[in-house]
């Protein structure tokens, strides 16, 4: 075997992001991908992105509103290991494609739906719209400070990415269920329940509970937030615990810090208004040089801190590179695409990418005749009715 | 039935990254032991960030230090499943706990090293904290906006994907050896998270024009995809993408007369005209309730959405039907409403096993699990070797 999932196949139903991305995390395993794309093409089709999230898959166009189309995506299904879908709630079933309908056919069948806010509750039809999740999760009133703050929107489209992750894990772990139990089984993640996951350590309420207070958008503590050096350039200084602090402290001879009032609470939680005075003490003694300049002193002194610096400059960090993390591959429009590479390894395993995303329709006629047997004459009537 | 009744996981992490990916496997019905130093993950002076990512575990503490203390390890090892690890680069070489050195003793071992920088390249032995990766990576940036100051995420980004796809890789990793047999290293890190998500932004090629979205105060992305805020001082999201929207969302404001008006006549006059319409929208919507505004564009097809503070969502309908909140008694924090278990399965369910465990909680009965007699662990406990859990303090709220 050549990787985790070699020898499974995957219908690829997404849209957007969220299910196309999780696919994506499936096909680079080992699954064998195929992204299946109604006559228009999947609504993020020109949008950049779309190469990343749709590579190392092969296309399949079908047209589900006619019932030729419908008849061959049930037969796919009838084959496939695992359905992916990120439709609005009750799409699917009306395209033929509801679980209920399916798992008749292939009882083994792993079917994931990922919705915007879950398959039942008072939000449920809501369209699955990555600020409207930001909303209604709390997420960008709690960036912007609450209170009497407006709201942050967040640029990152961040319930749609943390989704994708945990709809790849999901699927692996009813995979890995049907080993045991030989069936196969529905699976359901939210936008909502992603982000949500991902403010596990904020959303949480009990009777004496410590919050970090608010203290700006610029980090949670003097001790742990970004600082300008006097070229303006910014910096993040982490100096996550005690240890760090005091040598932090050691090094720009300020010893006293330490059991200085004003610091009590640190790491994290030096209240205001104490945490004002303290971080602009801080930021004066880092006006004294250059960021860089900084960086390299702190570094030596193994305190930790990084550069802010904008996502092109990251492409290409040596650290990004040694991990494997950027490649490029060619697309025939737009030449060398540099994008990610595989965020998870497993050792005996590696990852593969299989190259740039599919045209639309690309491999139609070789998946109907491949996967499903058709022959010409039966896959030249589909191409005539626009089905295919 | 839960996934992975049965399955036993050794979590050695600290802090997030780490004991959120053996929490995944809790969730799924693995049975986790913690295992801690004397002095406790230092994530517990953060007793509710801990709670979270921590419930349904069981509490081990060990002196790694001590060679005594290496052997409960290695046994614990020798009989788990899955082992996660989150510790700098380099460490587990020196404990003699690295892959390498335990893969004979446990060949169908799954070990995860969910780490900081990677396990290869020039910072892979600094220390990982998550926002270092968030300025680093331009998440920072791609928030405060080019040429602007940098903005902090409150949500711990990469401290929270990374270990959602080490748990991806753990789950491939039990795939694998049901499918094949044998076990095998699985890594992932903050630096590879971090890129993962920007999987649509960490992207280039020749003519590419990089968005620049972001900005100090950024409320949205246009007139027509932005939070307004109302008379009663809430904000309100509204989504009017397609015409059909805009047009819906100008009726219901009794702006009608923008339909018609040249400045807002196509997609691309209203995006050359965006503040104008933006100033307009705003001055409709601050006029009403948000529940006014929202039930008005309910009604008319409108995508829009207050914005909340976690608060509010602890007693809403939504969140309490899709079993969203997991509400447990701890035995000194009382009453604790968190996050529940995330994905939902038709036919299996989800299980958080117990609250976050005291330090030390139980040290001693996973040690009888490990075949050591009862004189065995009391020596341990007598030797500072293992460490179990001092009766609860009189004032419970004074402990965090």
């Amino acid at each position: 075997m050549e990787q985790a999932l070699s020898g499974f196949t995957v219908l690829d139903f997404g849209r957007y992001i969220p299910g196309p991305y999780a696919a994506m995390l499936l096909a680079e395993q080992g699954a064998e991908v195929i992204k299946i794309e109604p006559p228009g093409g999947d609504p993020a089709r020109g949008h950049p992105a779309f190469r990343v999230f749709n590579r190392s898959k092969r296309g399949l166009v079908l047209d589900l509103k006619k019932q030729a189309g419908r008849e061959a995506a049930q037969a796919l299904a009838a084959k496939a290991d695992v359905l992916v879908q990120n439709f609005r709630p009750g799409a699917a079933e009306r395209l033929g494609l509801g679980y209920e309908a399916l798992r008749g056919l292939n009882p083994r069948l792993v079917y994931l739906a990922i919705t915007g806010f879950g398959p039942a509750g008072p939000y449920r039809d809501i369209a699955g719209w990555e600020p409207l999740v930001g909303a209604v999760s709390g997420v960008h009133v709690e960036q912007g400070g609450r209170g009497s703050l407006p709201p942050a929107y967040i640029v990152l489209p961040l319930s749609s990415y943390y989704a994708a992750f945990m709809a790849a894990y999901a699927v692996t772990i009813a995979l890995y269920a049907r080993e045991k139990t030989g069936r196969g089984q529905r699976v359901d993640i939210s936008l909502l329940g992603a982000i949500l996951a991902a403010s596990s350590g904020l959303m949480l309420n009990f009777e004496g509970q410590i919050r970090i207070p608010f203290t700006g958008s610029q980090g949670v503590s003097p001790i742990y937030r970004l600082y300008q050096g006097s070229d303006g350039q910014w910096f993040f200084l982490a100096l996550g615990n005690l240890t760090f602090f005091a040598k932090f402290a050691l090094l720009i001879e300020r010893v006293d810090w330490l059991d200085d009032p004003l610091f009590e609470g640190a790491p994290f939680l030096i209240l205001p208004p104490r945490n004002e005075q303290a971080t602009a003490m801080i930021q004066e003694i880092f006006l004294t040089r250059t960021r860089d300049e900084w960086l390299k002193i702190l570094r030596e002194a193994d305190i930790p801190c990084a550069p802010a610096q904008p996502v092109e400059t990251y492409m290409d960090d040596p650290q990004v590179e040694a991990n494997e993390m950027v490649l490029s591959i060619e697309e025939p429009d737009l030449g060398r695409v540099r994008q990610m590479g595989v965020p998870v390894r497993l050792d005996m395993m590696p990852g593969r990418v299989l190259g740039r995303a599919p045209r639309l329709g690309e491999h139609s006629r070789d998946i109907l005749s491949g996967l499903l047997g058709w022959g010409d004459d039966r896959i030249e009537t589909l191409r005539k009715e626009g089905v295919i | 039935m839960h996934a992975l009744d049965g399955l036993k996981v050794a979590d050695f992490t600290t802090m997030i990254n780490g004991p959120y990916a053996a929490l995944m496997l809790s969730d799924m019905g693995a049975e986790v032991v913690k295992v801690e130093p004397p002095d406790g993950d230092p994530w517990r002076v953060m007793a509710g960030g801990f709670m979270a990512y921590n419930r349904g575990k069981r509490s081990l503490v060990v002196d790694l230090k001590k060679e005594a203390g290496r052997e409960i390890a290695r046994r614990l090892i020798s009989r788990a499943d899955v082992l996660i690890e989150n510790a700098r680069w380099g460490v587990w070489h020196k404990l003699g706990l690295d892959y390498e050195s335990i893969r004979e003793a446990n060949p169908n071992l799954v070990y995860l090293s969910s780490l900081g920088h990677g396990s290869r390249g020039p910072y892979r032995s600094l220390p990982g904290y998550d926002p270092l990766f968030q300025a680093r990576s331009g998440q920072m940036v791609g928030q405060g906006g080019r040429g602007k100051p940098p903005v902090f995420h409150r949500i711990a980004l990469n401290d929270l994907g990374c270990p959602m796809l080490g748990a991806f890789g753990v789950a491939l990793g039990l795939l694998a050896r049901e499918r094949t047999g044998g076990g095998q290293r699985v890594e992932t890190s903050l630096t590879n998270a971090s890129v993962a998500l920007q999987a649509g932004e960490f992207l280039d090629y020749e003519g590419f024009i990089r968005p620049d979205l972001g900005g100090p105060d950024v409320l949205g992305l246009n007139a027509l995809s932005r939070y307004y805020q109302t008379a009663d001082d809430r904000w309100i999201f509204v989504m009017a993408p397609k015409e059909k929207h805009f047009i819906n969302l100008c009726q219901t404001l009794g702006l009608q007369s923008l339909t018609a008006d040249a400045r807002f006549a196509t997609p691309e006059a209203r995006a050359t005209n965006d503040a104008d319409l933006a100033d307009l929208l705003a001055g409709a919507i601050r006029g009403r309730t948000a529940d006014e505004s929202l039930a008005a564009l309910a009604r008319a097809d409108v995508p829009a959405a207050l914005g909340r503070t976690h608060d509010e969502l602890f007693d809403d309908a939504h969140i309490r039907v899709n079993r969203l909140l997991d509400e447990r008694d701890h035995p000194e924090h009382g009453r604790v409403r968190l996050i529940g278990v995330g994905p939902a399965f038709s036919d299996m369910t989800g299980v958080i096993r117990r609250p976050a465990p005291m330090l030390g909680q139980h040290t001693e009965e996973v040690l009888a699990e490990l075949a050591y007699s009862s004189k065995e662990i009391a020596r341990l406990l007598t030797d500072r070797v293992a460490f179990k859990a001092e009766p609860p303090a009189g004032n419970a709220s004074e402990v965090s």
